[in-house]
């Protein structure tokens, strides 16, 4: 019975060495639209694997492990998202004071401060969208997967959060443009 | 003839390469003589890569730490505290448990009114009353003695 347990223990450590080579970077990278924030992020990315290593015998191998795993994040997030106030982060505010000279890294600095405040004012489920599609590169119906909803909805939502930081973009950096007919 | 809103509709499957050969065909033909409809997907890919450029950059540097695993491992490890933080919740939890006691109780006492074990009966029935009392007084320490209502006339 304990052999069988430590055999248990053995592999769970295993699988979690895996998962956190595999899949860590990964999810810390998601983790940081939750929170705009390093530090956060790799506590939120913590909880997760916690989560992960309790619950291991319960994960039944049907769902790909980094959906499983994202799952959890997902949770993990939006009750960071509850409890947390938003806030600038440390960095923003480094990077706010720097001298730039590239007026390309200017533009890019410059649009990266806007999208880093429209995606802190986001709701979980848009912030999400945004980082399955543009971070993560996915396609719609692979964001619909990931989050078991309809590519209906998956669009509409990148619709709103697009049309957010649209708003917010200076004129001269706005890559948007009104649609016709 | 496909319109503008469909083509607005089917922009991220058109640029996902989703749509199917005859639908993608109709798509580019009707860009080629929409300016508008040419302009929202030229604007979707460039708003793509600049969010892309934007996201990465923003991110690529955040690394786990070498430990990071002993240091989940370890947290695995320690056993899990249920936190209530909210009085509210605290309140609900010692009334839940007042009643799950009191139902008990009352169980016990019915049985031990039909006959048969009633020595052993009177013991458990003690054993709930004391402990209802218990928590009873609990509860009543949690709540200022200005919110209680008196019962009865």
């Amino acid at each position: 019975m304990n052999e069988a347990r430590t055999d248990e223990r053995k592999t769970t450590d295993e699988e979690l060495s895996q998962w956190v080579a595999d899949y860590g970077d990964r999810l810390l990278r998601a983790a940081y639209w939750y929170c705009r924030n390093p530090v956060d992020a790799q506590d939120l990315v913590q909880e997760t694997f916690v989560i992960a290593v309790k619950s291991a015998d319960r994960f039944e191998r049907r769902s790909a492990v980094y959906t499983w795993l994202y799952g959890i994040l997902r949770n993990v997030g939006r009750h960071y998202l509850r409890k947390k106030k938003p806030m600038v982060p440390i960095e923003s505010v480094e990077h706010m004071l720097e001298v730039e000279s590239n007026p390309d890294q200017i533009d890019l600095n410059m649009a990266t401060e806007k999208v880093e405040e429209v995606m802190g004012g986001l709701s979980a489920e848009h912030r999400e969208v945004m980082v399955l599609r543009y971070q993560d590169g996915l396609k719609v119906r692979d964001i619909a997967d990931a989050l078991g909803i309809t590519s209906g909805t998956v669009k509409s939502r990148l619709h709103y959060a697009r049309d957010a930081i649209r708003r917010n973009l200076p004129p001269d950096l706005n890559l948007f443009v009104p649609v016709g007919t | 003839m496909i319109t503008c809103k469909q083509t607005t509709d089917s922009v991220y499957d058109f640029l996902d390469g989703e749509l199917d050969e005859s639908v993608k065909a109709e798509v580019e033909q009707h860009m080629g003589a929409c300016e508008s409809c040419q302009a929202l997907v030229t604007a979707e890919r460039e708003t793509a890569k600049l969010l892309q450029a934007v996201m990465t950059t923003q991110t690529a540097g955040l690394r786990l730490p070498v430990d990071f695993v002993e240091t989940v491992q370890a947290k695995a490890a320690e056993p899990t505290v249920i936190r209530v933080s909210s009085p509210g919740m605290r309140l609900a939890i010692a009334a839940a448990f007042v009643a799950v006691l009191g139902i008990g109780a009352l169980l016990v006492n019915q049985n031990s009114g039909t006959g048969g074990g009633g020595e052993q009966a009177g013991v458990y029935t003690n054993m709930f009353a004391s402990t209802n009392l218990a928590l009873i007084t609990n509860v009543t320490n949690v709540i200022p003695a200005s919110q209680l209502m008196p019962v009865g006339r």
